[in-house]
Protein backbone atom coordinates (compact mmCIF):
# COMPACT_ATOMS: atom_id res chain seq x y z
CA UNK A 1 0.00 0.00 0.00
CA UNK A 2 2.97 2.30 0.41
CA UNK A 3 4.63 1.77 -3.11
CA UNK A 4 3.47 5.27 -3.89
CA UNK A 5 1.53 4.69 -6.17
CA UNK A 6 -2.21 4.60 -7.13
CA UNK A 7 -4.12 6.75 -4.48
CA UNK A 8 -4.31 6.59 -0.61
CA UNK A 9 -6.44 8.63 1.39
CA UNK A 10 -7.71 9.40 4.80
CA UNK A 11 -10.55 11.53 5.95
CA UNK A 12 -11.69 12.72 9.68
CA UNK A 13 -13.73 15.89 10.07
CA UNK A 14 -17.20 16.78 9.92
CA UNK A 15 -19.97 18.89 8.77
CA UNK A 16 -23.05 19.72 11.42
CA UNK A 17 -23.70 16.29 13.15
CA UNK A 18 -22.28 14.31 10.53
CA UNK A 19 -18.83 13.20 11.10
CA UNK A 20 -16.02 10.92 8.98
CA UNK A 21 -13.31 9.07 9.43
CA UNK A 22 -12.17 7.35 6.56
CA UNK A 23 -9.07 5.75 5.28
CA UNK A 24 -8.28 3.57 2.47
CA UNK A 25 -6.38 3.18 -0.81
CA UNK A 26 -6.61 2.21 -4.22
CA UNK A 27 -4.50 1.06 -7.37
CA UNK A 28 -3.43 2.62 -9.89
CA UNK A 29 -6.18 1.41 -12.34
CA UNK A 30 -9.04 -0.59 -12.17
CA UNK A 31 -12.64 1.03 -10.43
CA UNK A 32 -12.87 1.07 -6.97
CA UNK A 33 -16.31 1.45 -5.88
CA UNK A 34 -17.30 4.00 -2.24
CA UNK A 35 -20.52 2.02 -1.69
CA UNK A 36 -22.91 2.76 0.78
CA UNK A 37 -26.38 3.73 1.63
CA UNK A 38 -27.53 7.45 0.95
CA UNK A 39 -26.18 9.77 3.66
CA UNK A 40 -23.28 7.91 4.99
CA UNK A 41 -20.81 10.23 3.60
CA UNK A 42 -19.47 8.69 0.16
CA UNK A 43 -20.04 11.72 -1.75
CA UNK A 44 -18.03 14.07 1.28
CA UNK A 45 -15.33 11.60 1.12
CA UNK A 46 -15.33 12.09 -2.96
CA UNK A 47 -15.15 15.90 -2.61
CA UNK A 48 -12.39 15.39 0.02
CA UNK A 49 -10.50 13.70 -2.58
CA UNK A 50 -11.00 16.42 -5.48
CA UNK A 51 -10.23 19.69 -2.86
CA UNK A 52 -13.99 20.63 -3.28
CA UNK A 53 -14.09 20.00 0.40
CA UNK A 54 -11.13 20.39 3.19
CA UNK A 55 -11.31 17.71 5.85
CA UNK A 56 -10.36 18.97 9.28
CA UNK A 57 -7.22 16.68 9.27
CA UNK A 58 -6.67 14.92 5.98
CA UNK A 59 -3.98 12.98 3.92
CA UNK A 60 -4.45 12.38 0.48
CA UNK A 61 -1.52 11.19 -2.18
CA UNK A 62 -1.98 10.43 -5.35
CA UNK A 63 1.14 8.55 -7.75
CA UNK A 64 3.86 10.24 -5.60
CA UNK A 65 1.92 13.47 -5.29
CA UNK A 66 0.76 14.80 -1.97
CA UNK A 67 -2.42 16.56 -2.17
CA UNK A 68 -2.93 16.96 1.20
CA UNK A 69 -1.68 16.72 4.23
CA UNK A 70 -1.18 18.00 7.57
CA UNK A 71 0.56 21.42 5.99
CA UNK A 72 -0.08 21.51 2.27
CA UNK A 73 -3.61 21.56 0.63
CA UNK A 74 -3.72 21.47 -3.44
CA UNK A 75 -6.43 23.65 -4.99
CA UNK A 76 -8.86 21.25 -6.78
CA UNK A 77 -7.73 23.20 -9.89
CA UNK A 78 -4.19 21.96 -9.57
CA UNK A 79 -5.11 18.44 -9.10
CA UNK A 80 -5.13 16.53 -12.37
CA UNK A 81 -8.81 14.92 -11.71
CA UNK A 82 -11.85 14.68 -13.80
CA UNK A 83 -15.11 14.71 -11.88
CA UNK A 84 -18.38 13.58 -12.91
CA UNK A 85 -21.19 15.05 -10.49
CA UNK A 86 -24.25 14.19 -9.67
CA UNK A 87 -26.46 16.43 -11.80
CA UNK A 88 -24.42 17.51 -15.02
CA UNK A 89 -23.94 21.38 -14.10
CA UNK A 90 -23.15 21.92 -17.85
CA UNK A 91 -22.12 25.78 -18.33
CA UNK A 92 -25.32 27.23 -19.81
CA UNK A 93 -23.89 29.94 -21.25
CA UNK A 94 -21.71 27.57 -23.27
CA UNK A 95 -22.74 25.14 -26.61
CA UNK A 96 -21.62 21.72 -25.89
CA UNK A 97 -18.80 21.82 -27.82
CA UNK A 98 -17.64 24.62 -25.87
CA UNK A 99 -18.43 22.70 -22.63
CA UNK A 100 -16.79 19.85 -24.03
CA UNK A 101 -13.37 21.85 -25.14
CA UNK A 102 -13.99 23.77 -21.57
CA UNK A 103 -11.31 21.95 -19.69
CA UNK A 104 -9.50 20.22 -22.64
CA UNK A 105 -5.73 20.63 -21.98
CA UNK A 106 -2.26 18.85 -21.93
CA UNK A 107 -0.57 17.55 -25.27
CA UNK A 108 0.00 18.57 -28.67
CA UNK A 109 -2.72 19.71 -31.08
CA UNK A 110 -2.87 16.45 -32.57
CA UNK A 111 -3.46 14.69 -29.27
CA UNK A 112 -6.24 16.73 -28.28
CA UNK A 113 -7.75 16.27 -31.18
CA UNK A 114 -8.01 12.43 -31.64
CA UNK A 115 -9.14 12.22 -27.99
CA UNK A 116 -11.54 15.02 -29.06
CA UNK A 117 -12.63 12.54 -31.59
CA UNK A 118 -12.31 9.55 -29.59
CA UNK A 119 -14.39 10.67 -26.97
CA UNK A 120 -16.98 12.10 -29.14
CA UNK A 121 -17.10 8.55 -30.86
CA UNK A 122 -17.41 6.67 -27.35
CA UNK A 123 -20.31 9.10 -26.18
CA UNK A 124 -21.84 9.61 -29.64
CA UNK A 125 -21.66 13.17 -28.98
CA UNK A 126 -21.52 14.30 -32.44
CA UNK A 127 -25.41 14.74 -33.29
CA UNK A 128 -25.23 17.06 -30.26
CA UNK A 129 -21.81 19.56 -30.65
CA UNK A 130 -23.35 22.87 -31.88
CA UNK A 131 -26.47 22.49 -29.82
CA UNK A 132 -26.92 24.64 -26.77
CA UNK A 133 -27.19 22.75 -23.16
CA UNK A 134 -30.55 23.99 -22.23
CA UNK A 135 -32.86 21.70 -24.38
CA UNK A 136 -31.08 18.46 -24.14
CA UNK A 137 -32.23 14.88 -22.14
CA UNK A 138 -30.77 14.16 -18.79
CA UNK A 139 -28.99 11.39 -20.31
CA UNK A 140 -27.55 13.52 -23.28
CA UNK A 141 -26.45 15.90 -20.27
CA UNK A 142 -24.71 13.60 -18.30
CA UNK A 143 -22.63 12.06 -21.18
CA UNK A 144 -21.48 15.29 -22.47
CA UNK A 145 -20.65 16.10 -18.74
CA UNK A 146 -19.06 12.49 -18.72
CA UNK A 147 -16.72 13.70 -21.95
CA UNK A 148 -15.88 16.74 -20.86
CA UNK A 149 -14.53 15.26 -17.22
CA UNK A 150 -12.43 13.05 -19.75
CA UNK A 151 -11.26 15.87 -21.77
CA UNK A 152 -9.70 16.89 -19.20
CA UNK A 153 -7.11 13.86 -19.84
CA UNK A 154 -7.46 13.53 -16.28
CA UNK A 155 -4.85 10.55 -14.35
CA UNK A 156 -7.90 10.16 -11.50
CA UNK A 157 -11.21 10.14 -12.53
CA UNK A 158 -13.47 10.60 -10.05
CA UNK A 159 -17.57 9.72 -9.87
CA UNK A 160 -20.29 10.90 -8.00
CA UNK A 161 -23.27 9.03 -8.84
CA UNK A 162 -23.15 9.36 -12.66
CA UNK A 163 -26.43 7.83 -12.88
CA UNK A 164 -28.74 8.36 -9.73
CA UNK A 165 -30.14 11.63 -11.61
CA UNK A 166 -31.54 9.92 -14.07
CA UNK A 167 -34.52 7.55 -14.84
CA UNK A 168 -34.75 4.13 -15.41
CA UNK A 169 -34.63 4.16 -19.66
CA UNK A 170 -31.91 6.87 -19.26
CA UNK A 171 -29.72 4.67 -16.99
CA UNK A 172 -29.78 2.11 -19.48
CA UNK A 173 -29.32 4.47 -22.33
CA UNK A 174 -25.75 5.59 -20.40
CA UNK A 175 -25.17 2.31 -18.67
CA UNK A 176 -23.50 0.95 -21.48
CA UNK A 177 -21.30 4.00 -22.66
CA UNK A 178 -20.25 4.09 -18.95
CA UNK A 179 -19.68 0.59 -19.19
CA UNK A 180 -17.09 1.06 -22.11
CA UNK A 181 -15.34 3.95 -20.39
CA UNK A 182 -14.74 1.53 -17.19
CA UNK A 183 -13.38 -1.26 -19.35
CA UNK A 184 -10.56 0.80 -20.82
CA UNK A 185 -9.77 3.39 -18.54
CA UNK A 186 -6.14 2.93 -18.04
CA UNK A 187 -6.43 5.27 -15.01
CA UNK A 188 -8.17 5.05 -12.10
CA UNK A 189 -11.51 5.18 -11.11
CA UNK A 190 -13.33 6.36 -7.79
CA UNK A 191 -17.29 5.28 -8.23
CA UNK A 192 -19.71 6.02 -5.95
CA UNK A 193 -23.15 4.85 -5.84
CA UNK A 194 -25.70 3.38 -3.50
CA UNK A 195 -26.72 0.69 -6.36
CA UNK A 196 -25.33 -2.55 -6.03
CA UNK A 197 -27.19 -3.69 -9.76
CA UNK A 198 -24.50 -0.23 -10.53
CA UNK A 199 -21.90 -1.29 -8.87
CA UNK A 200 -21.81 -5.11 -10.17
CA UNK A 201 -21.80 -4.25 -13.30
CA UNK A 202 -19.15 -1.21 -13.61
CA UNK A 203 -16.70 -1.43 -10.32
CA UNK A 204 -13.75 -4.16 -9.75
CA UNK A 205 -13.23 -3.37 -6.20
CA UNK A 206 -15.79 -2.28 -3.24
CA UNK A 207 -15.14 -0.25 -0.12
CA UNK A 208 -18.25 -0.18 1.83
CA UNK A 209 -19.42 2.95 3.77
CA UNK A 210 -21.42 3.23 6.77
CA UNK A 211 -22.13 6.53 8.64
CA UNK A 212 -19.13 7.98 8.03
CA UNK A 213 -16.74 4.70 8.67
CA UNK A 214 -15.74 1.94 6.28
CA UNK A 215 -17.29 -1.27 7.20
CA UNK A 216 -15.42 -3.61 4.57
CA UNK A 217 -12.56 -2.87 2.79
CA UNK A 218 -11.54 -5.66 -0.17
CA UNK A 219 -9.79 -8.64 1.65
CA UNK A 220 -6.69 -10.21 0.19
CA UNK A 221 -8.44 -12.71 -1.55
CA UNK A 222 -10.00 -9.72 -3.27
CA UNK A 223 -6.96 -8.20 -4.47
CA UNK A 224 -5.56 -11.14 -5.21
CA UNK A 225 -8.96 -11.61 -7.82
CA UNK A 226 -8.24 -8.37 -9.00
CA UNK A 227 -6.05 -8.50 -12.11
CA UNK A 228 -5.50 -5.00 -14.27
CA UNK A 229 -7.46 -6.10 -17.74
CA UNK A 230 -4.73 -5.25 -20.29
CA UNK A 231 -6.17 -1.57 -21.43
CA UNK A 232 -7.72 -2.54 -25.04
CA UNK A 233 -6.38 -1.38 -28.19
CA UNK A 234 -8.07 0.61 -31.15
CA UNK A 235 -10.34 3.48 -31.31
CA UNK A 236 -12.12 2.57 -27.62
CA UNK A 237 -8.69 3.81 -25.81
CA UNK A 238 -9.03 6.65 -25.11
CA UNK A 239 -7.99 7.63 -21.60
CA UNK A 240 -4.00 7.87 -22.53
CA UNK A 241 -2.25 9.58 -19.81
CA UNK B 1 -38.54 75.22 -30.85
CA UNK B 2 -35.00 77.09 -29.52
CA UNK B 3 -31.66 74.15 -29.38
CA UNK B 4 -30.89 73.78 -25.93
CA UNK B 5 -29.62 76.61 -24.63
CA UNK B 6 -25.67 76.28 -23.52
CA UNK B 7 -26.19 75.76 -20.11
CA UNK B 8 -28.71 73.33 -20.18
CA UNK B 9 -25.95 71.35 -22.75
CA UNK B 10 -23.36 71.76 -19.88
CA UNK B 11 -25.40 70.09 -17.60
CA UNK B 12 -26.43 67.45 -19.66
CA UNK B 13 -22.54 66.64 -20.48
CA UNK B 14 -21.50 67.16 -16.88
CA UNK B 15 -24.54 64.54 -15.46
CA UNK B 16 -23.66 62.24 -18.18
CA UNK B 17 -20.01 62.59 -17.13
CA UNK B 18 -20.72 61.61 -13.60
CA UNK B 19 -23.29 59.34 -14.57
CA UNK B 20 -19.99 57.17 -16.35
CA UNK B 21 -17.59 57.79 -13.76
CA UNK B 22 -19.73 56.87 -11.09
CA UNK B 23 -21.08 53.44 -12.75
CA UNK B 24 -17.35 52.35 -13.77
CA UNK B 25 -16.18 52.53 -10.59
CA UNK B 26 -19.34 50.82 -9.05
CA UNK B 27 -19.33 47.80 -11.13
CA UNK B 28 -15.04 47.78 -9.73
CA UNK B 29 -16.55 48.32 -6.41
CA UNK B 30 -20.16 45.88 -6.26
CA UNK B 31 -18.39 42.82 -8.18
CA UNK B 32 -15.61 41.88 -5.32
CA UNK B 33 -18.02 43.05 -2.56
CA UNK B 34 -21.32 41.03 -4.05
CA UNK B 35 -18.86 38.03 -4.16
CA UNK B 36 -17.55 38.31 -0.91
CA UNK B 37 -21.32 38.81 0.49
CA UNK B 38 -22.29 35.70 -1.77
CA UNK B 39 -19.96 32.93 0.52
CA UNK B 40 -19.50 31.92 2.87
CA UNK B 41 -22.51 32.91 4.11
CA UNK B 42 -21.90 34.52 8.25
CA UNK B 43 -24.32 36.13 10.35
CA UNK B 44 -22.23 39.29 10.50
CA UNK B 45 -22.08 39.63 6.79
CA UNK B 46 -25.79 40.56 7.06
CA UNK B 47 -25.05 43.24 9.03
CA UNK B 48 -22.12 44.55 6.46
CA UNK B 49 -25.24 44.01 3.74
CA UNK B 50 -26.83 46.16 6.25
CA UNK B 51 -25.08 48.53 6.23
CA UNK B 52 -24.48 48.84 2.25
CA UNK B 53 -28.02 48.90 1.81
CA UNK B 54 -28.72 51.90 4.36
CA UNK B 55 -29.28 54.18 1.37
CA UNK B 56 -32.24 52.03 -0.12
CA UNK B 57 -34.16 54.10 2.93
CA UNK B 58 -32.52 56.89 4.34
CA UNK B 59 -33.35 60.30 2.68
CA UNK B 60 -30.37 61.42 0.57
CA UNK B 61 -30.71 64.46 2.15
CA UNK B 62 -29.28 63.07 5.16
CA UNK B 63 -26.46 61.27 3.72
CA UNK B 64 -25.86 64.15 1.62
CA UNK B 65 -25.26 65.82 5.15
CA UNK B 66 -23.14 63.43 6.43
CA UNK B 67 -20.96 63.23 3.13
CA UNK B 68 -21.07 66.98 3.68
CA UNK B 69 -19.51 66.80 7.30
CA UNK B 70 -17.06 63.96 6.12
CA UNK B 71 -15.27 65.85 3.18
CA UNK B 72 -15.10 68.90 4.67
CA UNK B 73 -11.59 70.53 5.46
CA UNK B 74 -11.55 68.86 8.87
CA UNK B 75 -12.94 65.51 7.86
CA UNK B 76 -11.29 62.37 5.83
CA UNK B 77 -12.45 63.65 2.39
CA UNK B 78 -10.60 67.33 3.21
CA UNK B 79 -7.51 64.91 3.96
CA UNK B 80 -7.12 62.99 0.77
CA UNK B 81 -8.23 66.67 -0.99
CA UNK B 82 -5.11 67.51 0.38
CA UNK B 83 -3.47 64.83 -1.47
CA UNK B 84 -4.13 66.90 -4.66
CA UNK B 85 -3.77 70.33 -3.18
CA UNK B 86 -7.21 71.52 -2.17
CA UNK B 87 -9.10 71.47 1.05
CA UNK B 88 -11.99 69.94 0.62
CA UNK B 89 -14.16 67.48 -1.58
CA UNK B 90 -17.27 69.15 -1.10
CA UNK B 91 -18.52 71.52 -3.95
CA UNK B 92 -16.24 69.24 -5.99
CA UNK B 93 -16.48 66.60 -8.66
CA UNK B 94 -14.50 63.96 -7.33
CA UNK B 95 -16.77 64.68 -4.15
CA UNK B 96 -19.91 64.14 -6.08
CA UNK B 97 -18.44 60.91 -7.76
CA UNK B 98 -17.76 59.57 -4.20
CA UNK B 99 -21.31 60.49 -3.11
CA UNK B 100 -23.05 58.85 -5.73
CA UNK B 101 -21.32 56.07 -5.75
CA UNK B 102 -21.81 55.25 -1.83
CA UNK B 103 -25.58 56.11 -2.80
CA UNK B 104 -25.93 53.79 -5.42
CA UNK B 105 -23.88 51.13 -4.12
CA UNK B 106 -27.02 49.28 -2.92
CA UNK B 107 -28.20 49.31 -6.32
CA UNK B 108 -25.72 47.29 -7.66
CA UNK B 109 -24.54 45.30 -5.10
CA UNK B 110 -27.92 43.61 -4.89
CA UNK B 111 -28.62 42.30 -8.39
CA UNK B 112 -25.20 41.10 -8.50
CA UNK B 113 -26.13 39.54 -5.40
CA UNK B 114 -28.64 37.95 -6.25
CA UNK B 115 -26.78 36.85 -9.56
CA UNK B 116 -24.12 35.11 -7.53
CA UNK B 117 -26.90 33.36 -5.18
CA UNK B 118 -28.68 31.94 -8.43
CA UNK B 119 -25.86 30.31 -10.15
CA UNK B 120 -24.64 28.78 -7.27
CA UNK B 121 -21.27 27.29 -6.09
CA UNK B 122 -21.36 24.27 -8.54
CA UNK B 123 -20.83 26.14 -11.63
CA UNK B 124 -17.50 26.94 -9.80
CA UNK B 125 -16.51 23.56 -8.34
CA UNK B 126 -17.00 22.14 -12.05
CA UNK B 127 -14.38 24.79 -13.55
CA UNK B 128 -11.99 24.06 -10.60
CA UNK B 129 -12.44 20.24 -11.48
CA UNK B 130 -11.27 21.23 -15.15
CA UNK B 131 -8.31 23.15 -14.00
CA UNK B 132 -9.87 26.43 -14.56
CA UNK B 133 -7.50 29.29 -12.46
CA UNK B 134 -9.85 31.09 -10.26
CA UNK B 135 -9.06 34.59 -12.66
CA UNK B 136 -10.35 32.24 -15.63
CA UNK B 137 -13.53 30.88 -13.58
CA UNK B 138 -14.31 34.28 -12.78
CA UNK B 139 -13.92 35.88 -16.13
CA UNK B 140 -15.52 32.77 -18.19
CA UNK B 141 -17.72 31.38 -16.21
CA UNK B 142 -19.03 33.76 -13.29
CA UNK B 143 -19.04 36.75 -15.15
CA UNK B 144 -21.14 35.59 -18.45
CA UNK B 145 -23.40 33.74 -16.08
CA UNK B 146 -23.94 36.69 -13.72
CA UNK B 147 -24.49 39.08 -16.28
CA UNK B 148 -27.93 39.54 -16.37
CA UNK B 149 -27.95 40.71 -12.79
CA UNK B 150 -24.52 42.67 -13.86
CA UNK B 151 -26.38 44.54 -16.68
CA UNK B 152 -29.07 45.01 -14.24
CA UNK B 153 -26.86 46.87 -12.00
CA UNK B 154 -25.15 48.82 -14.71
CA UNK B 155 -28.48 50.21 -15.73
CA UNK B 156 -29.89 50.84 -12.36
CA UNK B 157 -26.24 52.51 -11.09
CA UNK B 158 -26.32 54.53 -14.15
CA UNK B 159 -30.03 55.64 -13.95
CA UNK B 160 -29.74 56.54 -9.90
CA UNK B 161 -26.86 58.64 -10.36
CA UNK B 162 -28.44 60.70 -13.09
CA UNK B 163 -31.80 61.14 -11.27
CA UNK B 164 -30.29 62.07 -8.04
CA UNK B 165 -30.97 65.45 -6.12
CA UNK B 166 -30.74 65.14 -2.19
CA UNK B 167 -27.10 63.93 -1.87
CA UNK B 168 -25.68 66.26 -5.25
CA UNK B 169 -27.55 69.49 -3.53
CA UNK B 170 -26.13 69.15 -0.61
CA UNK B 171 -22.18 68.12 -1.39
CA UNK B 172 -22.12 69.63 -4.96
CA UNK B 173 -23.65 72.94 -4.54
CA UNK B 174 -25.18 74.29 -7.67
CA UNK B 175 -21.42 75.73 -9.21
CA UNK B 176 -22.13 75.85 -13.24
CA UNK B 177 -20.29 73.13 -15.20
CA UNK B 178 -18.83 71.51 -11.81
CA UNK B 179 -21.53 70.08 -10.17
CA UNK B 180 -24.43 71.70 -11.50
CA UNK B 181 -26.04 68.44 -12.74
CA UNK B 182 -29.05 67.62 -14.47
CA UNK B 183 -31.82 67.20 -11.47
CA UNK B 184 -30.23 70.30 -9.48
CA UNK B 185 -30.12 72.67 -12.52
CA UNK B 186 -34.10 71.62 -13.03
CA UNK B 187 -34.95 72.95 -9.32
CA UNK B 188 -32.79 75.89 -10.22
CA UNK B 189 -34.47 76.95 -13.50
CA UNK B 190 -38.20 76.54 -11.79
CA UNK B 191 -37.26 78.54 -9.26
CA UNK B 192 -35.94 81.45 -11.87
CA UNK B 193 -39.37 80.97 -13.53
CA UNK B 194 -37.58 79.57 -17.04
CA UNK B 195 -40.38 77.12 -17.54
CA UNK B 196 -38.80 76.65 -21.16
CA UNK B 197 -35.47 74.98 -20.01
CA UNK B 198 -37.46 73.06 -17.34
CA UNK B 199 -39.83 71.74 -19.47
CA UNK B 200 -36.96 70.37 -21.71
CA UNK B 201 -35.02 68.52 -18.69
CA UNK B 202 -38.07 67.03 -17.26
CA UNK B 203 -39.18 65.86 -20.53
CA UNK B 204 -35.58 64.31 -21.51
CA UNK B 205 -35.61 62.84 -17.95
CA UNK B 206 -38.92 61.01 -18.36
CA UNK B 207 -37.94 59.62 -21.59
CA UNK B 208 -34.27 58.49 -20.08
CA UNK B 209 -36.41 57.22 -17.14
CA UNK B 210 -38.52 55.10 -19.83
CA UNK B 211 -35.71 53.77 -21.54
CA UNK B 212 -34.23 52.50 -18.26
CA UNK B 213 -37.49 50.71 -17.55
CA UNK B 214 -37.57 49.05 -20.76
CA UNK B 215 -33.93 47.95 -20.59
CA UNK B 216 -34.47 45.99 -17.21
CA UNK B 217 -37.53 44.27 -18.31
CA UNK B 218 -36.01 43.30 -21.20
CA UNK B 219 -32.78 42.12 -19.20
CA UNK B 220 -35.44 40.48 -16.52
CA UNK B 221 -36.59 38.59 -19.99
CA UNK B 222 -33.49 37.36 -21.03
CA UNK B 223 -32.41 35.86 -17.64
CA UNK B 224 -35.67 34.05 -16.83
CA UNK B 225 -35.06 32.50 -20.66
CA UNK B 226 -31.66 31.65 -19.67
CA UNK B 227 -33.08 29.42 -16.74
CA UNK B 228 -35.59 27.42 -18.56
Amino acid sequence: MNSGRGLQAAFRGGTGGFCYDVEFSAPTHGVTALFGPSGCGKSTILRCIAGLERAREGYCHFNGQIWQDSHRFVPTWERPIGFVFQDPSLFTHMSVRQNLLFGASGGTRAQQQSAFSETIAMLDLEPLLSRGVTHLSGGEKQRVAIGRALLRRPALLLMDEPLSALDQPRKQEILPYLRTLCRNASIPVVYISHDPDEIACLTDRVITLDSGHVTHRPTWDDRQAFTPRPSAAGPDVMMGT
Amino acid sequence: MTVLSPDVTEAVVLTLELAAVTTTLLIALALPISWWLAWPRRWWKSVIGAIISLPLVLPPSVLGFYFLVAFGPSGPGGWIAHLWGARTLAFTFPGLVIGSLLYALPFAVQPIHNAFHAMGRRPLEVAATLGASPWRTFHSVVIPLAWPGIATAIVLGFAHTVGEFGIVLMIGGDIPGHTRVLSVALYDYVENARWHEANIIAAGMVVFSFITIMLLSSLQLRSRGHDS
